[in-house]
């Protein structure tokens, strides 16, 4: 065996266990690399399922201390999406989505009207882009609102972004609990469904939205990142900009590794603001930092469900290159 | 980092430290040290290198008393139009300010040891020349940052504390307002990318009001 390259050695060794595991008559015999491709498999199916199917359920979303109930309707018609999720705790906010449009409605408020800028709305997970940065791994089965799911563990391979726990439907494919795991093993936030009905017909009148208020419309436009006078010089392995809005306020860029994302915004200083702020809510980090620009001062803000030092180290690279 | 170290370098910082104290720091394999370093440092960078001297600049009595009590640290002096606080003009106020960020920056570590108690103590030793500017009095979460949440930075689901999950430095209704929009819109765009859709808008469900 000397001289042999150590793949090769793995592999043959790998083969071996096998071919004695399967003459001992072992019930499951996947090894590491076959057990790994199977969680890809299910988070495929994963990515497919929640644009794909109709379902009604209510979850819950906890944080901290905190437990908030919401109720979520999905349904694909005539080739549309149209979903509406509901809070059941506190106000009786909604947001409700037709298409490609978003309605957020939310009582003594006027309509607010989400996603002005021009965007696709389902992009279900790139699993292939992960592959670099995540480990993926079933820990076993379970049952969740009654469901049986299998546990997906989603583990980074750096230190720059969060690790991942994803219950899938076994029959479906549908995400039934979702967790970030943070330091430590420490859950940041769960979504967890407690009651879902999964297929059949959704009545349309479901999902009817209220024209009654005014939307408000704030103009925003698309900027390629040439036009920014600024730049992130740092991001972690893997995030790759999405898109980048601007209105009057600020300019907003988005960049994800297909399951974190991160926002940063860039604005002028207001008057007497702070900067070097640092605030946690949940697995989600907002970390911000003046940044001086010729002769005026920016903000630039950097929000996600990443580690805080990740939050930092993207804020404190973002330099301004000048108009 | 401990208690130890994080005094140690706060001397340093202020070129007090004793031959053991720096020995202690360069000897120390703390990541976290390395990266509080840095930070005081790209503060400091931040204020175009000027010589700022510290001594006789102390604030810890302000702040001890803004953690006891409810008293907020806003002077009544608000920073004029176009006026650019960041420059060091005022010189003690920005080194003010700068102690601050760094009893601030110290704080955002996710050290289950920090607490707010430890912070200010370990804090370099400023004595503003005026009452503190507005700048000074914005930064910290000092105000707002009770010293159960201080405890466990890491949010735990089970931790059975009173943490509301959410420990921030926001200290006036402005910066929250701007946080949710913040986050608003975060929340807008991580619907579209995490492949999680539209659940992922509980999270903008719970406005704290405090």
């Amino acid at each position: 065996m000397h001289g042999l390259p150590a793949l090769k050695l793995s592999s043959l060794a790998r083969q071996f266990s096998l071919l004695v595991a399967l003459s001992l008559g072992a019930s499951s015999v996947f090894s590491d690399q076959q057990l790994e491709d199977n969680a890809w498999h299910w988070l495929e199916r994963l990515s497919k399922s929640f644009s794909q199917l109709n379902y009604q359920g209510v979850f819950t979303f906890q944080r901290g201390s905190t437990l908030e109930s919401l109720r979520l309707s999905h349904a694909v018609m005539a080739g549309e999406e149209f979903e509406r999720l509901e809070y059941l705790d506190g106000d009786r906010r909604q947001i409700i989505r037709r298409g490609q449009s978003v309605q957020c409605i939310h009582p003594g408020h006027q309509l607010q009207r989400l996603y002005t800028e021009k965007q696709a709305l389902s992009s279900p997970m790139a699993t292939d882009a992960l592959r670099p940065y995540y480990r993926a791994a079933i820990s076993g089965d379970g049952r969740v609102a009654g469901h049986l799911v299998v546990d997906v563990i989603l583990t980074p391979l750096d230190t720059h972004r969060w690790g991942r726990k994803l219950s899938i439907d076994k029959d479906t494919g549908l995400l039934l609990r979702s967790e970030i795991i943070g330091d430590e093993q420490r859950v940041l936030e769960r979504f967890q469904f407690v009651d879902v009905k999964i297929g059949g017909e959704l009545p349309d009148q479901l999902f009817e939205a209220n024209n009654q208020f005014e939307a408000a419309n704030v103009p925003t436009k698309s900027l390629d990142a040439e036009q920014c006078q600024w730049r992130a010089q740092w991001l972690p392995g893997g995030f790759e900009l999405v898109s980048i809005s601007a209105d009057d306020l600020q300019q907003v860029a988005t960049f994800t590794d297909g399951l974190a994302v991160i926002t940063l915004f860039v604005e002028p200083v207001v008057n007497g603001e702070d900067g070097g702020a640092s605030t946690r809510r949940g697995a989600t980090v907002a970390f911000s930092r003046i940044l001086s620009a010729d002769d005026t001062l920016l903000k630039v803000t950097v929000v996600g469900e990443v580690p805080m030092a990740t939050a930092q180290k993207i804020a404190e690279s973002v330099t301004y290159t000048g108009s | 980092m401990n208690d130890q170290l994080r005094e140690s370098m706060s001397a340093l910082m202020d070129g007090e430290a004793d031959a053991l104290e720096v020995r202690r720091i360069v000897a120390s394999s703390d990541a976290e040290l390395r990266s509080t370093w840095r930070r005081y440092h790209l503060m400091r960078d931040a204020m175009h290198q000027q010589e700022l001297s510290f001594q006789g600049l102390d604030v810890t009595a302000a702040v001890s008393e803004a953690i006891a009590g409810d008293r907020e640290l806003y002077s009544s002096r608000r920073v004029s139009a176009g006026s650019r606080w960041w420059r060091p003009a005022a010189g003690m106020a920005v080194a003010a300010s700068v102690a601050l960020v760094m009893v601030f920056g110290v704080r955002s570590f996710e050290s289950s040891e920090t607490t707010a108690a430890v912070n200010v103590a370990v804090a370099p030793q400023f004595t503003p020349a005026q009452p503190a500017s507005i700048t000074t009095s914005k930064v910290y979460p000092v105000n707002g940052f009770p010293s159960q949440r201080a405890g466990n930075v890491a949010v735990s689901l089970d931790y059975a504390g009173p943490n509301t999950g959410f420990s921030n430095t926001a200290g006036s209704k402005a910066t929250e307002n701007r946080l949710e929009h913040y986050l608003l819109k975060h929340t807008e765009r991580a619907a579209l990318n995490n492949g999680q859709g539209i659940i992922t808008f509980a999270r903008v469900a719970s406005f704290e009001t405090e």
